[in-house]
C-alpha cells in the first residue's frame, strides 16, 4: 500500500541527526571548510552517535540500517553540512564494499579496529573511480594473480581520504575486456608497499572533505585480500548503494538552500516590498521546494526497494535501476535549488556572509565526486530500460 | 511505514484499464481526434463488452465507488490513490476519450463535497440510465480564467428560484452534460463570499450552448461555451441550501477551491500517462532505425535525453502518490497537490516535446502518435489551475510554514 509516512524509528532517526546537524555542523560549517577537515573533539562525537557507522551490523559496533533509513539520516547530516559529514572519521565509503562484496570473516576483521578505543581516530576509503570518462566497466586497473598474491597497477582520482585513510578498498578489473564481470575489490592497509597517494587536491567544494589520487603500482596483496563479491551481480547492488547515499546527500544539501533562500526572501525588502512578493523571486522558491520534494521521493523509492528481500516483487523496476534515477534526478536537483538560492539572495548569495555560494559550489563539486559516480552513468543506465536494453538480467542479490 | 507497493486490488485495476486502453481506447483515438468526437458506438460497445464503469474510479468519470455516494468514508480510504493509478493508465491510451467518458467528471465532486443527501439522490440518479449520460464544472468565463475570484455570471434570488444570468466558457462536456455546477455570484461587492454553486439541468430555459471550441489538442474531448441568459432554477438546486452558505460565512468561494486538491492529482497523473506514452514511442521508434548507419541510441545526446525523460516522470508520478496518499490519510494537501500539478504539467508537457524532437521529422508525422501526445498534453500545464498559479500556491504554503515557525 503506497504510503509515505516514516515508521517511529525513522522519524527518531531522523530527529536525531537533525539535531547533530543544527547543533554540531551549522555553526563551524565556514570553519571546518577554512581548516580543510572536522575537529577531532566532533569526529569522536560522531562516531560515537554511531552516524559513522550506519550500515554495519550491530555485532560489529554498527546501527545496523538499511537503505532506507540511512538516506533519511544522510539527507539530514547533509542538510547540516556535507563536506564535514563526509570527512568524518570511521569507515566512510569502504563500509559498503564490505557489507556488499565481503564476507563474514574480512567484514569482521577489517572492522575490528574501528571498535577500539581509537575507532574515532580511523578512516576508511574506497578506491573506485579512475581518471578520464570511464565508468566501471571500463575501468583500467588491473589486479593480476601472482601466485599466492595479486598484484594491482593502476590509477584512481579524487578519492575521499585519500592520503588520510587506513583502509583502503580498491576496485580494479581481473580482465579489462569483461567489462562488468570482471570487477573485484581488495581491502588494502594504508601504508601497503606500491600504494601512494598524490597531495590533497585542492576542490571548489566540499573543501572539509580530503580528496586525493591514488597510484597503485606493482601493489602486491595477498588472495585474501579480494572481497568474496565479484561481477555483475555484486557490483550492480553496491553502485546502488552508493548512488542512493549520494542522492539523499544531494537532496538535504538542496533542501537546505531552499530553505533558507525562503527565509531570506521574507526578510529581504527591496522597491518597498518583500523580496517573496515578486514573483519572479516567489518562483524559484515554489520550483525548488518541488524539486527538493520529487528528488527525495525518488531517492526514498530507491532506498525502500533496494532494502527490501532480494527477489521481493515490487512492481517496480530493479532497485539499481531506481537507485540511477535517484541520484542523477537528486544531483541535478541540488545544481538547480542550490544555484536559485544564491539568484535569490543577489549579491548577497555570492559572498560568504550566507551560506548559499558555499551550497553551490558543493554541489557542483558533489556532482562529480560523489560516491555514486557521474550522473551521466546513471542516466546512461536509464536509457537502456527507456530502451530496453538492459542486457544483463537483474542481478540476484537485487530485489527484482 | 514507507511503501511504494501496489495493493492487489489498484494491481488489478491498474492492469485491467492497460489492457482496456490498449485494446480499446487506442485503437479509436486517431480518429476521435480527426471526429473531434469519440466516434458514435464506442461507449455502448463498451457497455456491450461488460465492461461496467464502475471499475472505473469517480474522479475521472467512471462511477466506481459509488458515484451517488452519500457518506464520506474516513480512515483509511484509499480512493485517491486508486484514481491516480487509473487516470495515468488510461491517459495513456488516450486522454481526450477517457475525460469524455461518461459520468460526472469533475461535476461529481462539488456535489459530493457539499451537496444535501436530496440532491446527491437527484442529481446521480440521472446516471443511472442506460444511456451515457455526463455532467460538468462550469467555473470559467471569457474575462475570469486563473482568477476564479472574478467570475461574473450572477444568481439574483426571485421567490423560490434563483435566475442566473453570464457565460461559462471552456467546459468540457459542458454541451453534452445533463447538469453543469455553475458558479456564480449573489452579491459582487462581497467578493468571494458572494459566490454560490448551482446544478443547472442543461434544458432549463434560458441555457443556451454557444459554441463548441476547436483545440490544438484533446480535441475529441468536448469544450463548451455557453450562455445563461435569465436561465431559472429552482432555489433547491442551491448546492448545499442556504444553511451551507450561512455557516461557511466568507468561505462560500472554498467550495470551489476544496475539490482541487483531490483533481489536481488526478489530472497531473493523467499528464504523466499521456508523456508515458509519448516516450515509450519514441524509443521503441529509436531502437528500429539507424542514423548514419548506426543504431540512433548509439548517440549520447539523445540517450541522456531519454533518461532525463524517464527520470522526470518518476519523479512527477511520486509527487503525485504523495499529494494523493495525503488526501486519503486526511491531511492537508494543498501544497503537494499544487506541485504534483505544476511538476508534471511542466515535465509532460516537456517529454512529449522531447519525444517529437527525438523521432526528426517523422515526430511531427501524424502517421505517429508522438504529435498527438505533444498536442494533447499541453493543457496539462493550464486547467485546474495553471503552473503559474500552482507555484503561487507552493510559495505562498512555503513561506506560510516559515511564518508558523517561527
Ligand atoms: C562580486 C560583486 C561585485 C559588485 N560590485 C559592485 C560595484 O562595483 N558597484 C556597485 O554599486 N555594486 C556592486 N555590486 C552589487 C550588485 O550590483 C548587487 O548585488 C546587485 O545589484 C543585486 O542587489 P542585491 O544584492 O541587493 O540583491 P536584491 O536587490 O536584494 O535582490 C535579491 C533578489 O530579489 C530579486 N529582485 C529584486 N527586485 C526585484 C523585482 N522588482 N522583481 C523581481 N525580482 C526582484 C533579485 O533579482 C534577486 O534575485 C557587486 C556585487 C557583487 C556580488
Ligand atoms: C481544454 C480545456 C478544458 C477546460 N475545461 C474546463 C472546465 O471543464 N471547467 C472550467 O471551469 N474551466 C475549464 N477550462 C478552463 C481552464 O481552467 C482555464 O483556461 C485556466 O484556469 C486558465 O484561465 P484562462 O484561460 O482564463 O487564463 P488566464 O487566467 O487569463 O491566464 C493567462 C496567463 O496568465 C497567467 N496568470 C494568471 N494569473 C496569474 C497570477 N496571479 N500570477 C502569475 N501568472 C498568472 C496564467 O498562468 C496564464 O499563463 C478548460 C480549459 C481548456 C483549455
Amino acid at each position: 500500500m503506497i504510503s509515505f509516512e516514516l515508521s517511529q524509528d525513522e522519524q527518531s532517526l531522523a530527529g536525531m541527526a537533525r539535531e547533530f546537524a543544527e547543533t554540531r555542523l551549522r555553526p563551524v560549517l565556514r570553519e571546518c571548510e577554512a581548516g580543510r577537515g572536522v575537529p577531532e573533539a566532533l569526529g569522536k562525537e560522531f562516531f560515537e552517535l554511531g552516524l559513522a557507522t550506519l550500515a554495519l551490523p550491530e555485532e560489529l559496533g554498527g546501527v545496523g540500517l538499511g537503505p532506507l533509513s540511512r538516506a533519511i539520516v544522510w539527507e539530514e547530516l547533509a542538510w547540516g553540512d556535507l563536506g564535514a559529514a563526509l570527512a568524518m572519521p570511521g569507515p566512510g565509503l569502504a563500509a559498503h564494499a564490505l557489507m556488499v562484496l565481503a564476507d563474514g570473516a574480512q567484514r569482521a576483521e577489517a572492522l575490528e579496529p574501528f571498535a577500539g578505543r581509537d575507532g574515532f581516530r580511523r578512516r576508511g576509503a574506497l578506491a573506485l573511480f579512475e581518471p578520464g570518462f570511464g565508468g566501471p566497466p571500463e575501468f583500467r586497473t588491473v589486479a593480476r594473480r601472482d601466485g599466492p598474491d595479486y598484484v594491482i597497477d593502476g590509477k584512481k582520482a579524487m578519492v575521499l581520504n585519500g592520503g588520510l585513510a587506513d583502509l583502503v578498498v580498491v576496485v580494479a578489473t581481473l580482465d579489462p575486456e569483461a567489462g562488468w564481470d570482471g570487477l573485484a575489490a581488495f581491502l588494502l592497509p594504508g601504508d601497503t608497499p606500491g600504494l601512494a597517494w598524490g597531495p590533497r587536491r585542492e576542490t571548489t567544494g566540499l573543501e572539509t572533505a580530503t580528496y586525493a589520487d591514488l597510484v597503485l603500482d606493482g601493489c602486491r596483496v595477498p588472495a585474501g585480500a579480494k572481497l568474496a563479491g565479484e561481477g555483475a551481480e555484486a557490483f550492480g547492488r553496491f553502485l546502488a548503494e552508493l548512488r542512493i547515499e549520494a542522492a539523499a546527500q544531494a537532496v538535504g544539501l538542496a533542501r537546505a538552500a531552499q530553505e533558507h533562500a525562503a527565509r531570506y526572501a521574507t526578510q529581504r525588502k527591496a522597491f518597498g516590498q518583500y523580496i517573496a512578493e515578486f514573483q519572479g523571486v516567489s518562483f524559484m522558491v515554489a520550483d525548488s521546494a518541488t524539486e527538493v520534494d520529487a528528488a527525495r521521493w525518488l531517492t526514498w523509492r530507491a532506498g525502500w526497494a533496494l532494502g527490501l528481500e532480494p527477489g521481493a516483487g515490487t512492481g517496480h523496476p530493479p532497485a539499481g535501476e531506481l537507485a540511477a534515477a535517484a541520484h542523477a534526478q537528486a544531483l541535478a536537483a541540488a545544481r538547480f535549488v542550490t544555484d536559485r538560492a544564491v539568484q535569490v539572495l543577489g549579491g548577497h548569495g555570492y559572498v560568504d556572509d550566507h551560506p548559499v555560494e558555499k551550497w553551490m559550489r558543493d554541489a557542483r563539486a558533489h556532482a562529480v565526486l560523489n560516491a555514486g559516480g557521474n550522473p551521466a552513468w546513471s542516466d546512461a543506465r536509464l536509457a537502456d530500460a527507456a530502451l530496453g536494453l538492459t542486457a544483463r538480467p537483474a542481478p540476484k542479490g537485487v530485489p527484482a | 511505514m514507507i511503501d511504494f507497493t501496489l495493493t492487489e486490488q489498484q494491481k488489478n485495476i491498474r492492469d485491467f484499464l492497460h489492457w482496456f486502453a490498449e485494446t480499446e481506447i487506442r485503437p479509436i483515438a486517431r480518429e476521435a481526434d480527426r471526429l473531434g468526437d469519440v466516434p458514435p458506438g464506442f461507449f455502448k460497445k463498451v457497455k456491450a463488452m461488460g465492461i461496467s464503469m464502475e471499475a472505473i474510479p469517480k474522479d475521472v468519470g467512471g462511477e466506481g465507488e459509488g458515484a451517488g455516494e452519500v457518506k464520506d468514508r474516513r480512515g483509511q480510504r484509499q480512493t485517491n490513490r486508486l484514481s491516480v493509478i487509473a487516470s495515468e493508465e488510461m491517459a495513456w491510451g488516450d486522454p481526450a476519450v477517457v475525460i469524455t467518458l461518461p459520468g460526472p467528471g469533475l461535476g461529481g465532486p462539488p456535489v459530493r463535497l457539499i451537496g444535501t443527501p436530496e440532491q446527491k439522490e437527484r442529481f446521480f440518479s440521472v446516471f443511472r440510465a442506460e444511456e451515457p449520460r455526463w455532467a460538468a464544472y462550469a467555473m470559467t468565463e471569457p474575462e475570469a480564467g486563473s482568477d476564479v475570484a472574478g467570475i461574473r455570471t450572477t444568481a439574483r434570488k426571485e421567490g423560490d428560484v434563483y435566475v442566473l444570468n453570464g457565460t461559462k466558457t471552456f467546459i468540457t462536456n459542458g454541451a453534452r452534460a445533463s447538469w453543469n455546477v455553475v458558479f456564480a455570484t449573489v452579491d459582487k461587492s462581497l467578493g468571494r463570499a458572494g459566490h454560490r454553486a448551482f446544478v443547472v439541468e442543461n434544458d432549463r430555459p434560458g441555457f443556451k450552448v454557444t459554441r463548441i471550441m476547436k483545440k490544438m489538442g484533446l480535441r475529441a474531448s468536448e469544450t463548451a461555451e455557453f450562455v445563461l441568459d435569465d436561465c431559472e432554477v429552482p432555489a433547491d438546486n442551491l448546492l448545499g441550501g442556504e444553511e451551507h452558505y450561512q455557516r461557511q460565512g466568507k468561505e462560500g468561494f472554498k467550495v470551489a477551491m476544496a475539490t482541487f486538491d483531490s483533481t489536481r492529482p488526478v489530472v497531473a497523473a493523467m499528464g504523466v500517462g499521456i508523456a508515458r506514452a509519448a516516450m515509450e514511442y519514441a524509443a521503441d521508434y529509436l531502437k528500429q532505425n539507424l542514423m548514419l548507419d548506426r543504431p540512433v541510441p548509439a548517440y549520447s545526446r539523445i540517450r541522456e535525453t531519454l533518461a532525463e525523460m524517464k527520470r522526470k516522470l518518476d519523479a512527477a508520478r511520486l509527487l503525485i502518490w504523495r499529494a494523493a496518499w495525503m488526501a486519503d490519510a486526511g491531511l492537508p494537501n494543498s501544497r503537494e497537490a499544487a506541485m504534483a500539478k505544476a511538476y508534471a504539467g511542466r515535465v509532460a508537457t516537456d517529454v512529449c516535446t522531447l519525444a517529437v524532437e527525438l523521432m526528426g521529422p517523422e515526430g511531427a508525422s501524424r502517421d505517429h502518435p508522438v504529435e498527438k501526445c505533444f498536442r494533447d498534453v499541453k493543457v496539462y500545464d493550464i486547467f485546474e489551475g495553471t503552473g503559474e498559479i500552482m507555484r503561487v500556491i507552493i510559495s505562498r504554503r512555503v513561506f506560510q510554514a516559515l511564518g508558523e515557525a517561527g
